[in-house]
Parts: C-alpha cells; structure tokens; sequence
C-alpha cells in the first residue's frame, strides 16, 4: 500500500491498536485509522488478530474459580479477621 | 459488558467502616474481590499453591493497612495495586525492566523505512486463528513477561480502566501503552512463530 500525506503509517496503525490508545482518538483520528484499515488487507488482517488474541485470553483465563477454593480462601482471611491478636 | 463493584462500595459510610476494620464491611470486599484477586495471579502466571499464597497475603495486607485507606482510589484498585506489590515481593520478573525489550526490535524489522509492512502478519483462515490460537496461547503467555502480562490480565481479563491499572501498577498511561504494545505483540509474534496462523 502507498503511504498517502495525512494518513497513518502501517506502523502507526500496528502501535495504535496494540498501545490500546484506538479508542483515545478524536473524530478526525479515528476516521484517519478506519480508512487506512479500509485500504490495507495487513493492517485488517493484524487488527483481527489482535482482538481474537484478547478474546482468547478471556476465554482462556476468564472463568470463575473454583467457588470451594474461593470459600475456603475467604474463611481463612476472615479467620486471621477474627483472631486473637485482633 | 464492563464489572462495576456494588455502588455501595463508594460510600462515606461504607469507606469509614472500612477504616475502622469493621467485620461485615471486610467480608462484603473479601466476597466480591477475592475471586478476582485469585483470578489475576493465576493469569499473571502463578501456579495454583502460589496464587491462593500471594491472595491471601493481599487480602492480609489490605485489612491491616485498612486504617490508612483514604478513599482515593477505588478498593478494588487499592487491592490489585497490593496484589502488584506482593507479586513483585514474591518473583523477580514482576519487577520493572522496561528500557528495551527485544520484541521491539523484532517489530522494528517488520516494517519500511516507510512504516509500511516489509513482513506483514502471515495469512490465516480466521476461523482457524480463532479454533486453534487457544491452544497455543498458554505457552505463549509464558514467553511474555510477568509484570508485562499482569498488565494484559487486567486489561483484556479484569476489564479495568487504563488509570486503574496505572495506579495499581504504580505507572503512567504512557509506560502503560509500551508494556501493553509488547505484551500484544509478543504474544501474537508467538502465535505466529508457531506456525498455526498460515493457511
């Protein structure tokens, strides 16, 4: 893809989205960034694989505990709450 | 959609109870954070017997130090932020060592002079990134470091602010956007190395 005067590198595009700062631009910015993801197929392609990373990792580290390991955790916080030194 | 703590947990009343270390108002915390806590040491990378230590710990911690919480932050911030500092107490790699990192040099290689892609994200069927990349992604988290990848936990898992997690990780918003931009990277530079992402 050209690089077109004004608009993001693929550089740029790839430290936006993976600094998390996409959602931290201005109107002029974010239209700058969809149009740049319009045009280049590497950059969409990146883009896809970086969110699919973020829901992989909820699925993958998501889940609730255990509810019996959290409440014996919970009883023995409050176990040292309750203790004799308190 | 995001968590939010119960709204009572904002409260002048429930803040001064916590000051004065009143039992019902530490049980209600230690019910809604604790699975959290547990949670984000696991994915930060402890194993089952470290993570309930470095949990209970925390919680230990945030019940004696509970006279001097001023309401600042949020409790759930005040707590992750103790859970960094237990994290960083108990492994050496939650410590800060961000000058340079390798991963930067190898993004560097991936573009032009003109920031244009010279070796662009290798092709994959998308269902396929997306059936397959679980499988990989545990390995992978282990290549990320510790602090690094408890900062991807809090964002992608935890769902917290950007400000929350600089303030529990005691960092700026722009040294957080360079530990996300490498933890991002490195995890899906791993992904790719592996050989699953090519059609």
């Amino acid at each position: 893809m050209m690089k077109m005067p004004g608009m993001y590198s693929c550089h740029d595009v790839q430290e936006l989205v993976t600094c998390g700062t996409v959602e931290e631009l201005g109107a002029w910015d974010r239209l700058r960034f969809r149009m740049h993801l319009m045009m280049c197929h590497h950059c969409a392609r990146f883009v896809r694989q970086v969110r699919s990373l973020g829901d992989a990792v909820r699925r993958l580290l998501g889940a609730p505990p255990d509810p019996e390991r959290v409440q014996r955790l919970e009883e023995a916080v409050m176990a040292h709450c309750d203790g004799p030194d308190r | 959609m995001a968590y939010s703590p119960p709204p009572e947990f904002a409260t002048p009343e429930f803040l001064a109870r916590l000051q004065r270390q009143d039992r019902d108002a530490i049980q209600q915390v230690v019910h809604e954070f604790l699975p959290q806590i547990l949670r984000a040491a696991r994915g930060a990378g402890l194993d089952e017997t470290e993570a309930d230590d470095v949990t209970q710990q925390t919680f230990l911690t945030f019940i004696e130090t509970l006279p001097r919480f001023e309401g600042r932050s949020q409790v759930r911030t005040w707590l992750f932020g103790i859970l960094y500092h237990k994290l960083r107490e108990a492994r050496r790699g939650f410590q800060k060592q961000d000058r340079h990192d390798d991963i930067d040099d190898v993004l560097e290689s991936r573009f032009d002079d003109r920031g244009m892609w010279q070796a662009p994200p290798r092709t994959a069927d998308d269902d396929v990134w997306d059936q397959q990349i679980r499988r990989h992604l545990e390995e992978c988290l282990e290549t990320v470091p510790e602090r690094h990848r408890l900062a991807f936990v809090l964002k992608e898992v935890e769902g917290l602010a950007t400000q929350e997690i600089c303030n529990a990780l005691e960092v700026t918003g722009t040294n957080l956007g360079v530990i996300l931009y490498r933890a991002r990277n490195r995890l899906r530079e791993c992904l790719e190395d592996r050989g699953f992402a090519e059609r």
